[in-house]
């Protein structure tokens, strides 16, 4: 029923090739919906760049970088190791974080999440406006590129907001268990909003899919 | 008690601006010089002064092309591209988000190339290549010659 958006690259690898490395090549994930379905709220273009060319790159490269540290432990050249984190860090981030966004949002989303999850918002930030307030605040206030975080801290068994730069990714810079996601790179709104981050960021919460981050949620209490 | 008074606020603003505005204020600088530095007709070889400096830091005019792409397109995230000039020498400084290089005396501005997403987005959509490509068409020499004779004025 639903036609997913697809990308002419990125499709795993032929299992013939499997052999030739130990490790899983990673792969761009399909969009759960078509480029345009977010619409009004993030157009067509928007997605369609985002997906096919941002992740994408993403995807290919993090492969490249993998290709080269396993050359790199290979020879035991820790100084190659070392050069390649940044670009491990960057790819490998940016290939995480948006598998994870393209998940959080949905043509069908927006409202308020119900149960557990909502629960857990109120007692953690008071209310659910008093949540959309901080994580707005928190992505706004990225300065250059970066995520706003909706997170679940295990130790202390609470949502906690954070904000990431670049393309670092929550749990592995912050130990926090990302549950939804808010890219504020330009390139997530430019087209459609210019400068007006405000207006994009108002935008997507009637797109968000609780269910989702609700199966996050559901998915850290274990 | 007044006196003491404006001096406490002082130091509070001060440390407020460097804290809170830096970035605001760094991107006014940032922003000002990349538009003095291009041009409607500008673009072609360097002349004077600067062809000189880069023939002697870069040996050619290409190879300091291919070396600036280089460091714009591998720049991870939002941020600027720098030739500056350090130690007599020039030479090509990332800086990341609104980071410029007069603070902590990194070198003195020459030209400077802005690669947040916003600068070329609409024009060029995800293909910065292409923008770092548009913008050397529209140097302007004329104001790369002007900050290497007042950097190198300030040097003994």
């Amino acid at each position: 029923m639903l036609s997913r958006a697809v990308c002419g690259t990125g499709r795993q690898l032929a299992p013939a090739l499997g052999y030739l490395g130990s490790r899983q090549k990673h792969s761009l994930p399909d969009l759960p919906y078509d480029y345009g379905a977010l619409e009004p709220h993030i157009n067509a273009e928007i997605m369609q760049l985002h997906h096919c060319k941002h992740h994408a790159a993403y995807v290919n490269n993090l492969n490249v970088t993998e290709e080269k540290y396993q050359e790199a432990l290979a020879k035991g050249d820790v100084t190659a190791q070392i050069a390649l984190q940044p670009a491990l860090k960057f790819n490998g981030g940016g290939h995480i974080n948006h598998s994870i966004f393209w998940t959080n949002l949905s043509p069908n989303g927006g409202g308020e999440p119900k149960g557990e999850l909502l629960e857990a918002i109120k007692r953690d930030f008071g209310s659910f406006e008093k949540f959309k307030e901080k994580l707005m605040a928190a992505s706004v206030g990225v300065q250059g590129s970066g995520w706003g975080w909706l997170g679940f801290n295990k130790e202390r068994g609470q949502l906690q907001i954070a904000a990431c730069p670049n393309q670092d990714p929550l749990q592995g810079t912050t130990g926090l268990i990302p549950l939804l996601g808010i890219d504020v790179w330009e390139h997530a709104y430019y087209l459609q909003y210019k400068n007006a981050r405000p207006d994009y960021l108002k935008a997507i919460w009637n797109i968000i899919n609780w269910e989702n981050v609700t199966e996050r949620y559901m998915a850290c209490k274990k | 008690l007044t006196f003491y008074l404006f001096i406490y606020l002082f130091i509070i603003i001060i440390l407020f601006y460097f804290f809170f505005f830096f970035d605001l204020l760094a991107q006014l600088y940032n922003h000002n010089f990349f538009w003095l530095g291009i041009k409607e007709n500008g673009g072609g070889k360097p002349y004077g002064e600067i062809k000189k400096k880069i023939e002697e830091t870069f040996f050619s005019f290409k190879n300091f092309k291919n070396q600036f792409t280089q460091e714009a397109l591998s720049h991870f995230g939002s941020g600027w591209i720098w030739l500056i000039l350090k130690n007599n020498k020039l030479k090509i400084y990332q800086g990341h988000d609104d980071q410029t290089p007069l603070k902590g005396a990194i070198g003195h501005p020459i030209l400077t190339l802005d690669i947040w997403e916003h600068a070329y987005y609409v024009d060029y959509r995800n293909a910065r290549s292409d923008y770092i490509k548009e913008w050397f068409n529209k140097i302007n020499w004329d104001f790369a010659n002007y900050n290497l004779s007042v950097s190198l004025e300030g040097q003994c």
